[in-house]
């Protein structure tokens, strides 16, 4: 991982993707954030190989009649870094890193 | 799926097509893939929640916009730094695989880069930087204006009422006009320093405080004599190691002690030339005559007042001045004008132009380079076609011509800027003397974010087009183009730079011909008096030290005896300021016989005095009567010489000679009336300011008989080279006195030669933009010819084969580049008839449309680009037909 540290909206992703987000506009959703601020920020965290994606297969999604679907996960890499940081957070008294808001229910 | 799904959808889809170019390709299908998934899976969920109504079609293609930033994102990150090292690797390996090409385009960018940089540098620092003193907008400086002239000087009475009834003014103050020149007495090592006298509020006007001590009191400058001084932050430095027990110390100037009472502030240097501040004394006689002018202002306006209104209101002192001592102040105001103005404003037009001189030569460097980088892009069609065909997106090849551009100008501006440096440091010896803020000049951090962004726009300016142009043909095209005897798509666009290139030297070479034939005029123009084969040595004859006036002239015939004893001298003479290069004063005066009606009607002369060898000695021929001779020696005043002019004017068809002419100020005005003198001589006009300004009205006093003046410059007639006689000169004076102070020793035509350093300095410098245009403009000539002979060698060949003969092949090639210079020269010619308008006030008595200079330069530019057309032609004609068509 490059030494350059993450900033809280990357930290917001990571985190939504821990707590079950598994698509990008599902990230949207629970942070909050705009979908010109999260997109970017996945494409780099997946260069950093703290996030890996994988497309579903096409069988399944042609089973369903939808289009195929890109999925988010975090790497061990990814977990420690998002441990990391929290840790930092709570250092600086500023609690943990969390997602901003919940704007619509969970959906996976 | 519902209608409103798939309305929302459309828009969507429409969005991320617009956003998808952005996308680095190799991920492009992916990225609309996933976008297109997210949409499709949302708009359904819309659907069937009912959420699409009521505002969710809109946030849906909301959160499609950011598309945007995150195909900018990828497209940034595909561009990492690490392809920017490799196209900079891959572009410095490419230039040192070609030296001469990258030596070529360096050298010729460096000099138009290192020229616009050392221009731009005094433009920066005279024009465009504010004066270096606080809040220097509120400044202004403050002329004597009267009938005749609107760059008088203003009398003391004058400034002390404007002082006093002013309501516009924080500060007013007055300075005597520049700084005269004293010597420092006493010490180990006397030394000459300029000396001003200014009023007690000039410091605080100007806004600033003593870097050590005070500033003068009202006390001592409402008094009679001076006797404390200001001395500057550099003098301090150098005659007291800056020593702070300087205050209170005594410094003597021309023999008078004055106590030391401040130390002005670091760096400055104003009025111009002074290092030591003296008080203006206001109880002193010559401060009383209300017709004496010899003061110039500078006022601090209020917060807040405009320089018009400030000129209102002085307008209404002046009338009050007027109406109170009509004899003195007819027609006199004073004019106010911004003090930057008065310090630059003659500056700026020789400078504005200078700078669009250099950015034209710029200009032309560009294309040139342009043209170079044009005629290697076909030669490397192949080494692109294999990127291209290997994988690289037309963006990669562009971004990798640009970056090699871009590479070759910074290299340039590295250079340009030691050029610049390097022009810099020997400025102060080929500027003019009288070039403002001088001091000022340097490579500072404006200059160089200037030379950064010429830097950049050049690179672009000349890398831009080359690189569009290789990298637009198709693959297929450019493999099959490589290396094909056909001269490419390029051909057109390098006519088009050419002929740029040559026009822009026509419009140079004209403009540098006018100035050129300007100068001449000038140098030409008889100054009225012989310059060759004379010497002049300035003697101070301080008050100090020749307390009367019978002593001085003692001191001065001793000086004069000592020079005229050497051999080889024929003739000496002396005046109290030599025309052209010291300034006297002037005086009211009238014909005896007929005083002026109204005070309206007094006319004013240039005084100077002589001593009886000078019109010998400076050559001057006497129209009627006879100078000055030993009979007049040890007489009071009664006689005096005047000029054709003063002749013509006071005394107009009738012989001067023994007229009587009425002199100075009178009574009424605070001065003393002298009795009229009799015109004993006529002697031919000299110029006296400048060599362009026609003579005006002037006359001679004998030094022995009026002794006001504190110096003499002696001219000494020699009858060999005058620069042998320097030595001499200065012995022989030693010889009488071995104190004696010079101010100046040199031939008369070095003490001349400064007078034109303006116009010189000009057309110098315009001369070798044009020269470098010119230089430039045939390289592109030829540039063009030679690669266009080497494409179309086979096509040569082929034409020889059939039977041309190398009289045809030569025909053919300078046909091209007389066809090349033809239209650059018509264009240019068009240009110059626009562009030389500038020029019209720089000129000195030829038109801005001279013909010569209309037709020499054309013919120079034709010449030379013949010349250019002739070698690629003679190439041409020496092929081998046989050899140029096996090459393929």
């Amino acid at each position: 991982m490059s030494p350059r540290q993450l900033g809280y909206a990357t930290l917001a992703v990571l985190q939504a993707l821990t707590d079950g987000a598994r698509y990008g506009f599902d990230i949207v959703d629970r942070t909050g954030l705009p979908s010109g601020t999260v997109y970017p920020a996945l494409a780099s965290l997946e260069r950093r190989s703290l996030v890996t994606s994988r497309w579903e297969s096409d069988a399944t999604a042609r089973a369903e009649a939808r289009p195929r679907r890109r999925y988010y996960r975090v790497t061990a890499e990814g977990a420690r870094a998002l441990r990391e940081a929290a840790r930092r957070f709570e250092e600086l008294g500023l609690g943990g890193v969390a997602p901003m808001r919940h704007t619509g229910p969970a959906r996976s | 799926m519902s209608f409103d799904a798939r309305v929302s959808r459309r828009i969507c889809s429409r969005i991320i097509a617009l956003a998808s170019p952005l996308v680095p390709r190799w991920r492009r299908a992916e990225w609309r893939e996933e976008w297109e998934s997210e949409v499709w899976h949302e708009s359904n969920r819309l659907a069937e929640s009912g959420g699409l109504g009521g505002g969710g079609a809109v946030r849906l293609a909301v959160r499609c916009l950011g598309t945007f930033p995150h195909a900018a994102h990828l497209r940034a990150a595909d561009w990492s730094s690490d392809m920017m090292m490799q196209d900079l690797r891959y572009a410095l390996r490419t230039l040192l695989r070609k030296p001469v090409f990258a030596l070529t385009t360096v050298l010729t960018l460096a000099l138009g880069i290192g020229g616009n940089t050392a221009i731009f540098s005094i433009v920066n620092a005279v024009l465009l930087n504010p004066l270096p003193y606080p809040e220097p907008e509120r400044l202004v400086w403050g002329n004597g204006v009267f009938s005749q002239n609107n760059a008088a000087s203003v009398s003391p009475p004058d400034f002390v009422d404007y002082r006093a009834q002013n309501q516009v003014f924080e500060e007013l103050a007055a300075s005597t006009f520049g700084a005269r020149s004293m010597t420092v007495t006493g010490g180990d090592s006397p030394e000459a320093v300029g000396v001003a006298s200014v009023s007690a509020n000039y410091l605080a006007a100007l806004g600033l405080k003593p870097a050590l001590g005070r500033s003068f009191t009202t006390e001592e400058e409402a008094a009679a004599q001076a006797t404390v001084v200001m001395i500057s932050y550099d003098l301090w430095q150098r005659r007291y190691g800056g020593d702070p027990g300087v205050l209170g110390q005594t410094i003597e100037l021309d023999a008078r002690p004055n106590t030391i009472v401040g130390v002005l502030p670091k760096g400055l240097r104003f009025p111009r030339g002074s290092e030591v501040w003296m008080p203006i004394t206001l109880a002193d006689q010559d401060f009383q005559m209300r017709a004496a002018h010899f003061l110039r202002l500078i006022g601090r306006l209020r917060p807040g007042v405009t320089i018009e209104r400030a000129q209102a209101d002085v307008d209404v002192i002046a009338q009050r001045l007027e109406a109170a001592y009509p004899n003195s102040n007819m027609t006199w105001r004073l004019g106010l004008l911004p003090l930057r103005e008065q310090l630059v404003g003659n500056a700026r037009p020789a400078l504005l132009i200078l700078l669009g001189a250099v950015g034209v030569v710029l200009l032309i460097a560009c294309a040139n380079v342009a043209n170079l980088l044009l005629a290697r892009a076909s030669s490397r069609q192949g080494e692109i076609a294999v990127r291209a065909a290997l994988g690289a997106s037309r963006m990669r090849v562009l971004r990798q011509l640009v970056t090699e551009a871009l590479l070759l100008s910074c290299l340039s501006a590295l250079v340009g800027l030691v050029l610049a440096y390097l022009t810099l440091r020997g400025l102060p010896r080929f500027a003019p003397a009288n070039l403002p803020r001088l001091e000022e000049i340097r490579l500072d951090l404006t200059v160089l974010g200037f030379t950064a962004a010429l830097a950049v726009v050049v690179g672009l300016a000349f890398g831009l087009f080359p690189a569009l142009q290789l990298s637009r043909a198709g693959v297929a095209e450019r493999l099959r183009q490589a290396g094909r005897g056909r001269e490419g798509g390029g051909a057109r666009m390098r006519g088009v730079l050419v002929v740029t290139e040559v026009a822009l030297s026509v419009v140079l070479l004209i403009s540098s011909a006018l100035l050129i034939r300007s100068f001449d005029r000038l140098r030409g123009e008889d100054p009225g008096f012989a310059t060759d084969g004379a010497v002049v040595a300035r003697i101070l004859l301080p008050i100090g030290r020749y307390a009367d006036p019978e002593s001085r002239a003692r001191r001065q015939e001793e000086v004069e005896r000592g020079i005229a004893s050497l051999r080889g001298v024929v003739a000496v003479g002396a005046i109290n300021a030599l025309p052209l290069v010291e300034f006297s004063g002037d005086t009211r005066v009238y014909a005896a016989r007929r005083p002026p009606e109204s005070n309206a009607d007094w006319r004013y002369a240039q005084i100077r005095e002589v001593t009886e060898g000078y019109f010998d000695a400076m050559s001057i021929p006497f129209v009627r009567g006879r100078g000055y001779n030993a009979s007049d020696r040890g007489q009071p005043m009664r006689t005096v010489v005047i000029n054709e002019s003063l002749a013509r004017e006071f005394f107009p068809g009738e012989d001067a000679v023994g007229q009587r002419l009425a002199i100075g100020f009178g009574p009424a005005s605070g001065g003393t009336w002298i009795p009229p003198l009799e015109v004993i001589g006529v002697v031919r006009d000299v110029r006296q300011f400048t060599l362009g300004n026609p003579p005006g009205a002037e006359f001679y006093l004998l030094f022995s008989q009026s002794g006001n003046s504190a110096g003499m410059t002696v001219v000494a007639r020699t009858s060999g080279n005058a620069r042998r006689f320097v030595g001499p000169i200065r012995e022989a004076v030693r010889s009488v006195d071995s104190e004696q102070p010079l101010a100046r020793l040199e031939p008369l035509d070095a003490a001349l030669d400064s007078t034109v350093s303006n116009p010189r300095f000009q057309s110098l410098l315009l001369s070798a933009f044009a020269g470098l245009a010119l230089v430039l403009a045939a390289l592109g000539v030829y540039g063009v010819l030679a690669y266009a002979v080497a494409q179309r060698a086979r096509e040569i060949g082929i034409r020889m084969a059939l039977g041309a003969g190398a009289g045809d092949v030569v025909r053919m090639v300078v046909a091209r580049g007389l066809l090349l210079t033809g239209v650059g020269l018509g264009l240019g010619l068009l240009g110059a008839l626009a562009a030389t308008n500038f020029l019209e006030n720089q000129l000195y008595e030829i038109g801005p449309r001279d013909r010569v200079a209309f037709a020499t330069a054309p013919l120079v530019l034709a010449t030379v680009a013949l010349f250019a057309s002739w070698l690629p032609a003679r190439r041409a004609a020496r092929l081998n037909p046989s050899l140029a068509l096996r090459e393929e």
